[in-house]
């Protein structure tokens, strides 16, 4: 019972934040100067009246005020506007897009996950000394580096000199399967995700990791697990608990990395010319593609803070203690 | 034949600190032994090394645990599984954080049933047998161990430390943070326990009242070593050793209200110097030159009545100059 | 293991340590005392100074033109006794560009980690003493800027502003406070209701005082340590929105260097280009965790 309470209060907020949000977003992207108009015709002259009735058209002789409310109301019913840069309902432009993100995203937060959960367990489960420091100092060399930097050397690498894997972009323009083993369904595709996921894994597993490794070693100095020990639990069983009471720090920040995630990592997405709302965003903004960056810009928030209330609600379920805040 | 022997006992943290300093203790099968000392005087890592629960620092230097002929000191960690709980509990000192804070109770006798092999139907059954017989709602095996008070936690644990009805149970403090009607409703409890079950009980504690009430046979722990030990109501109303003696007075007497409660001055020597001679001699009023460059063994005075003092002999006098008013505050006797 | 009588519960005078002379010296100096600890001194130091003795150490003019013998453009040179790190694409020394870019990374990275102190220890501080509304209020701001994705928020600010590194630094403050502010409003929280404050509100001490004479130099090790990582986290920031192509076209930083390599499709041949500007991001970014590390032990581990 008090958990629907916390849930319904948890959504409200959520709720407020995003229109907050929305309103920020809304007076930010007006600021930008450059305005349709002249976008469209690039330098020519247009007759004022003319003019004029394109502004009517977009909407864009209304007061701000009410431009919000009307792209809100839009909004809400799932009409993001026109793409000025493409004649096209954003929503048909930006869908793809985020599918394709979703693509990318999906197996480098999977396996970044993973990956921490399992070293970050091993390593806080060792007695701690040489072997694991290295181990930790290892593990925090990749976070440094920075992931485009790490995008171009392996791009360098493997795709020009080696020739390994595909240059960019998510599929060929015209791809002729050389062998059966190319011929399976989704190997272009999957071909051209190799260097990406492995870039984006490299430099998000240190964090979860991390988190694992410390909420380890915290954990297994508790109380409870010396009685663990004194009630006759097997080392798997013990470890088994001590990864149980760690793992609550690192699925919060799991469920925030998605956020992030799914908000579209710009700038993997730029270095192999992938083509998801991160660099969406990018270039809509360079094209003063304003409605596309707007929704955009807002589909990343909404990531964010709804993987903020989706970690808060697990939270309260994971965590007994919690709910009677 | 003792029930638990433990023998020349040596526990070091870190390779450095020495906590546990040969000790020797035995207890008899249904016995209880009660081991009182400061805090810092070894009582907790003595507990936790009987069954080895001690952190990866800790280890046993030296020494035998003999426990139905069995060395817990030096057999296999795969041997102790299976003595643990099922022959030998451990009742922890504060259970604020002792049970799973994000399993249920249920959960937790299951796993602890689930890791000898009980099957899950009698566990559920041993499981309310045992929580109504510590007087607490089954009901309560529903709850999280932060919905219960702390006396019911402490009860819910005894009933889950008797689970495989044990023949040994070691109880780390555990009326230390309950409030005086709690406490009282522990030391009931176990005090019945113990006479149902002929369960031998290690009672460790600060509080002599408590030992004195609960256990047959106490142990003085000084510093890391066992300055006197013998039957409860002997050492206590004739303490041999000036520690004692000492100890003795820093409790108020219920028949004797006027009488000032005096403390012992001074602090216990650090675990990681090497001492030679009595590690009380700086602190003990009735010290000697003796004392400080010899270590006293722990001698048998009368029946079953040990003490390690040089001067143990002299009890009686000690115990009467130790009424003088200023001697324990401050500065030795001449 | 306790070797001394235990103190009474609750302590009423001022718990917290205060760092005198030398002590606080020897505390400073605690990454030295490990092989990680002492390298990324050293590479900070090195860092520090290469940035001041730019114009000194500097071979060539970073944004001149280089010439071989024949008048010809050097483009894309290999390195070669001329040019230690050769040439970019427009024939522009590499190592001098490296050189100076060692000024911005300092520059950016210290003013913004200053900032973000600044606001988001100030935000959790009121947020974390108040309470109520004005934490209800700053929660929300800070909800608010996390939201708000970093990257594409930075671009768009500049954008507005027009890109030069001033506004990057804005771009990047204006978010970045967002975690620290976070995490300095739980310490206050339990700060607040240890027994040094309220015996300071009770002997009369106005909020002003009790806030930043008693809570913050508890705070204050915590403080130090973010700002010590937001050091790296903003050079990180200023490099990515460089690469992005929207770093000052003035300045030369090693983002906007690994930025013209990938554009102009250098990064096929020119390792000598793209290799040492991510290479010093990277060395400095680790060498700011690795020191940052060190005193994690002292901000974390203090008994108060």
């Amino acid at each position: 019972m008090i958990f629907w309470r916390y849930l319904a209060r948890r959504t409200v907020h959520t709720a407020v934040t995003l229109l907050l949000l929305l309103i920020f977003m809304f007076t930010l992207f007006r600021l930008i100067p450059g305005d349709p108009t002249t976008l469209m015709l690039g330098s020519g002259e247009l007759p004022l009246e003319a003019q004029q009735r394109l502004r009517a058209l977009w909407g864009l002789d209304q007061p701000q005020w009410r431009q919000f409310i009307d792209y809100a109301w839009n909004l809400m019913q799932g009409n993001l506007g026109m793409s000025f840069y493409f004649r096209r309902p954003v929503l048909e432009v930006v869908r793809p897009m985020l599918e394709n993100t979703l693509l990318l995203m999906t197996p480098v937060v999977v396996l970044a996950i993973s990956i921490g959960i399992a070293g970050g367990t091993w390593l806080g489960w060792r007695r701690g000394g040489r072997a694991e420091e290295i181990g930790a100092l290892l593990v925090l060399i990749p976070r440094a580096l920075p992931v485009f930097w790490i995008g171009i050397i392996l791009l360098a690498l493997f795709a020009y000199q080696l020739r390994w894997f595909p240059i960019a972009g998510m599929r060929e323009t015209f791809f002729f399967p050389a062998n059966a083993w190319q011929a399976l369904p989704g190997y272009d595709v999957a071909s051209h995700l190799v260097l990406p996921v492995i870039t984006g894994v490299l430099v998000t597993m240190a964090d979860p990791l991390m988190i694992q490794r410390t909420a380890l070693l915290e954990v297994r100095g508790e109380d409870f697990m010396v009685l663990a020990r004194a009630r006759g639990l097997s080392d798997r069983a013990q470890r088994r608990l001590a990864r149980r009471n760690a793992i609550l720090p690192v699925l919060t920040y799991s469920a925030i990395m998605v956020g992030f995630a799914f908000g579209g990592q710009v700038l993997l997405e730029v270095v192999f010319n992938w083509p998801g709302i991160g660099r969406m965003m990018v270039e809509s903004i360079t094209q003063r593609d304003y409605p596309v960056a707007q929704a955009t810009f807002f589909l990343m928030a909404v990531a964010v803070v709804f993987m903020n209330l989706v970690v808060d609600l697990a939270y309260g379920w994971l965590d007994p203690r919690i709910r009677y805040e | 034949m003792a029930l638990l022997e433990i023998n020349d006992l040596i526990v070091e943290y870190g390779g450095a600190v020495r906590a546990v300093e040969g000790v020797s203790l035995a207890l008899e099968s249904g016995g209880s032994l009660g081991l009182v000392g400061e805090s810092g005087c070894g009582k907790s890592t003595l507990a936790l090394a009987t069954l080895r629960l001690l952190p990866p620092a800790g280890a046993i230097v030296a020494g035998t645990i003999r426990f139905e002929d069995q060395d817990l000191a030096t057999i296999s960690e795969r041997q102790l599984r299976a003595i643990r709980w099922r022959r030998a509990s451990y009742v922890p000192q504060s259970a604020q954080n002792s049970l799973v804070p994000v399993h249920s109770l249920r959960r937790q006798f299951l796993d602890t049933a689930d890791a000898h092999g009980m099957r899950r139907r009698d566990a559920e059954q041993e499981a309310v047998a045992l929580l109504r017989r510590v007087e607490l709602d089954p009901g309560v095996l529903d709850r999280y161990p932060h919905e219960l008070s702390g006396g019911m936690r402490q009860r819910a644990i005894i009933a889950l430390a008797l689970l495989f009805d044990p023949v040994l149970l070691v109880a780390d403090e555990p009326t230390t943070g309950l409030d005086v009607i709690v406490q009282r409703q522990t030391v009931t409890l176990l005090r019945d326990l113990r006479a149902e079950r002929q369960l031998a009980l290690l009672f460790i504690s600060h509080d002599i009242g408590v030992v004195a009430e609960l256990c047959d046979r106490v142990a003085v722990l000084y510093a890391g070593r066992v300055m006197e030990t013998g039957d409860t109501v002997q050492v206590l109303s004739e303490p041999c050793h000036p520690y004692t003696i000492g100890l003795r007075r820093s409790f108020p007497d219920i028949r004797d209200p006027e009488r000032p409660i005096t403390s012992i001055a001074g602090y216990p020597p650090r675990l990681s110097e090497t001492l030679a001679g009595c590690a009380f001699a700086s602190r003990c009023p009735f010290a000697q030159p003796i004392c400080r460059t010899q270590a006293p063994a722990l001698l048998p005075l009368t029946n079953g009545h040990a003490v390690a003092c040089h001067f143990a002999g002299d009890a009686v006098a000690m115990r009467r100059r130790a009424q003088t008013p200023g001697l324990w505050e401050g500065g030795l006797a001449a | 293991m306790s070797e001394q009588l235990v103190l009474p519960a609750g302590n009423a005078a001022a718990p917290m340590r205060r760092y005198r002379g030398f002590s606080a010296l020897r505390s400073a100096l605690l990454p030295l005392r490990s092989w990680s600890g002492g390298f990324g001194v050293a590479v900070l130091v090195t860092v520090l100074l290469v940035a001041l003795l730019a114009p000194v150490l500097v071979p060539y003019d970073p944004m001149a033109t280089q010439y071989d013998a024949a008048k010809q453009v050097l483009r894309l040179d290999a390195p070669s006794a001329a040019h230690w790190l050769g040439t970019t694409n427009y024939g522009l020394d590499v190592l001098s560009q490296l050189i100076y870019g060692s000024r911005i990374v300092l520059v950016v990275g210290l003013t913004c980690a200053g900032l973000i102190g600044l606001i988001g220890t100030n935000i959790g501080l009121l947020a974390g003493y108040y309470g109520g509304r004005v934490d209800s209020l700053l929660m929300r701001l800070t909800d608010l800027a996390f939201g708000i994705p970093f990257l594409p928020f930075a671009v768009v600010l500049v954008t507005l502003l027009k890109p030069s590194l001033w506004n990057t630094i804005i771009a990047i403050s204006v978010l970045m406070w967002r975690t620290s502010a976070r995490v300095i409003r739980v310490q206050v929280l339990s700060l607040r209701e240890r027994g040094f404050v309220k015996a300071a509100w009770i002997a009369g001490a106005s909020d002003l005082r009790i806030l930043y004479v008693h809570i913050f130099p508890n705070v204050l090790p915590m403080v130090l340590l973010y700002v010590a990582f937001d050091i790296a986290y903003a050079v990180m920031a200023e490099a990515s929105i460089s690469f992005l192509g929207f770093g000052d076209p003035n300045q030369i930083s090693w983002g906007q260097m690994l930025y013209l390599a990938y554009v102009t499709g250098s990064i096929r041949v020119a390792w000598w280009w793209t290799l040492p500007p991510g290479l010093a991001i990277s060395l400095f970014v680790i060498s700011v965790f690795l020191v940052g590390r060190r005193y994690e032990r002292l901000a974390i581990s203090r008994p108060v």
